[in-house]
């Protein structure tokens, strides 16, 4: 048993000591400029769009090795806004997000897949109002680097498409509004190197 | 829209139709045999309007509108055994069930940082509904006391939520008003052309289990609205505290009763409708 252990045990080790060449950078995403909006189907007149005010996260990513990146954001429910203050207080409710009972909708990546020199698909598990569903976004890749006014600090800065439906989060009263059921995303985020 | 006013008026509505002809179908049974199949229709009926306008709740419940429907389907059942209970325990429990209830449907909310503030909204609907239970009525003496303040409490209660942004909680106690509204307009048709008797009085089991139903959907709006307004929400619950007055109305003629009743808790319903419409609400 001991002879097989060893070989591991030192597979284990020499693994770890390499993986540092394939260390993905970390950056915290900007919640000032990071925009989740949303666009769902309006009785069929127009797509109601929205997005969230309160957007935070951590994205761990290596341009040269995509498939080991990782995404983790959270948003904030409450932070709904339609331009419409009526509007967003029914969306808060518990018709719709239910902000007082599931305050946060997050997103955290399972799988990350290269499809092109500066593009991916971002799978992950989407929680929303207390359900966990596997949603895939089209990300981009837009560029990286130093603020114009701070050499020090770094940023990156990705574009996302992605489409759910509400009522696979129990969101059934989309219907009786007249709303979706589809809802497109369309992210921008700017992330701020570690 | 069609279809919101098929599910949650119409239906409903012609539920509470069927209620009051199920009650004068069973008039010629005994009273138990009476209370039990009005009992029975009355525990399946909510739990079907429920299911009109939310859908069947996942299992288990996830989020408070999914445990609102495991709350009245309990609510049936236990109504149909409840009333076999004296009213000093009948009043007790009730408001247990009611609480325990509550405070399942609003664990969420009741154990964030500002639970004291809504613990105080548990609080008041389980003192006031424990109260209203307790009240030594016979039904048989005034057959619209609680049907008509149920009636206008569920209004309330439908408008007040839809006010405080939770239309899915207004559409509910919108479509309790219609199930009782139908009992009710039978009820009253049958007395205004003179067969007011050939339907018996709604079992206590019925009403209370429908009183339950409309409490236990405004608490969840009580406790889940956005922006619903602490006094109408307060000046709603007052509406249960009309059938304390009922010996009030025992001299009036049969006809006027429900009109009477009626009246005196439009009081506080009103209050509850329009203050949210004040520069202090």
């Amino acid at each position: 048993m001991k002879k097989l252990l060893l070989p591991l045990v030192a597979l284990s080790i020499a693994t770890s000591a390499v993986s540092p060449a394939f260390a993905a950078t970390k950056y915290a995403i900007d919640p000032a400029h990071a925009w989740v909006n949303f666009a769902i189907n309006h009785v069929g007149w127009a797509k109601a769009l929205g997005s969230f005010r309160e957007v935070s996260g951590n994205i761990s990513f290596d341009p040269e090795n995509v498939e080991k990146s990782t995404l983790d954001v959270t948003i904030n429910a409450a932070s709904v806004d339609t331009n419409s203050k009526d509007r967003d207080d029914h969306l808060r409710s518990p018709d719709f997000l239910n902000a007082v009972e599931f305050p946060t909708i997050t997103f955290k990546s399972t799988k990350v897949e290269k499809t092109g020199d500066r593009t991916g698909k971002v799978t992950g598990d989407l929680t929303m109002l207390g359900v966990t569903k596997p949603v895939t976004l089209d990300v981009q890749w837009n560029d990286e680097k130093p603020l114009p006014w701070d050499a020090n600090t770094v940023k990156t800065g990705f574009s996302a498409t992605g489409s759910l439906s509400a009522l696979d989060f129990g969101m059934n009263k989309v219907s009786d509004f007249g709303l979706g059921p589809n809802l497109d995303l369309v992210i921008e985020i700017e992330a701020v190197k570690e | 829209m069609t279809g919101l006013l098929l599910t949650g008026v119409l239906a409903p509505f012609l539920l509470g139709n069927g209620l009051a002809i199920i009650c004068a179908a069973s008039s010629g049974v005994s009273q138990h045999s009476h209370a039990v199949i009005a009992s029975v229709f009355a525990a399946l009926a909510i739990p079907i309007i429920y299911w009109f306008l939310e859908g069947m709740p996942p299992f288990p419940p996830v989020a408070s509108k999914h445990k609102l429907g495991y709350v009245l389907c309990f609510g049936g059942v236990l109504a149909i055994s409840l009333f076999a209970w004296t009213p000093a325990y009948r009043a007790v429990i009730a408001a247990i069930i009611l609480g325990a209830s509550i405070c399942w449907i609003g664990i969420r909310k009741l154990s964030g940082d500002d639970g004291i503030y809504f613990a105080l909204w548990f609080i008041l609907p389980l003192v006031i509904f424990a109260a209203a239970s307790h009240l030594n009525v016979r039904q048989s003496d005034n057959p619209y006391l609680w049907p008509v303040t149920t009636l206008i409490f569920a209004i309330a209660a439908a408008i007040v939520s839809l006010l405080g942004g939770y239309i899915g909680m207004a559409q509910m106690s919108g479509a309790f008003a219609a199930f009782i509204g139908g009992y009710l307009l039978v009820r009253y048709a049958a007395e205004l052309i003179g067969r007011g008797n050939s339907i018996p009085t709604l079992p206590n089991a019925v009403s209370w289990l429908i009183l339950f139903a409309v409490a236990a959907a405004f608490s969840s709006s009580l406790l889940f609205a956005p922006k619903l307004n602490p006094f109408a929400g307060l000046a709603t619950l007052l509406i249960l505290l009309v059938p304390a007055y009922a010996a009030r109305f025992q001299g009036l003629p049969s006809r006027i009763q429900p009109i009477a009743m009626a009246s005196l808790a439009l009081v506080p319903g009103l209050i509850a409708v329009f203050v949210p419409f004040l520069p202090i609400g």
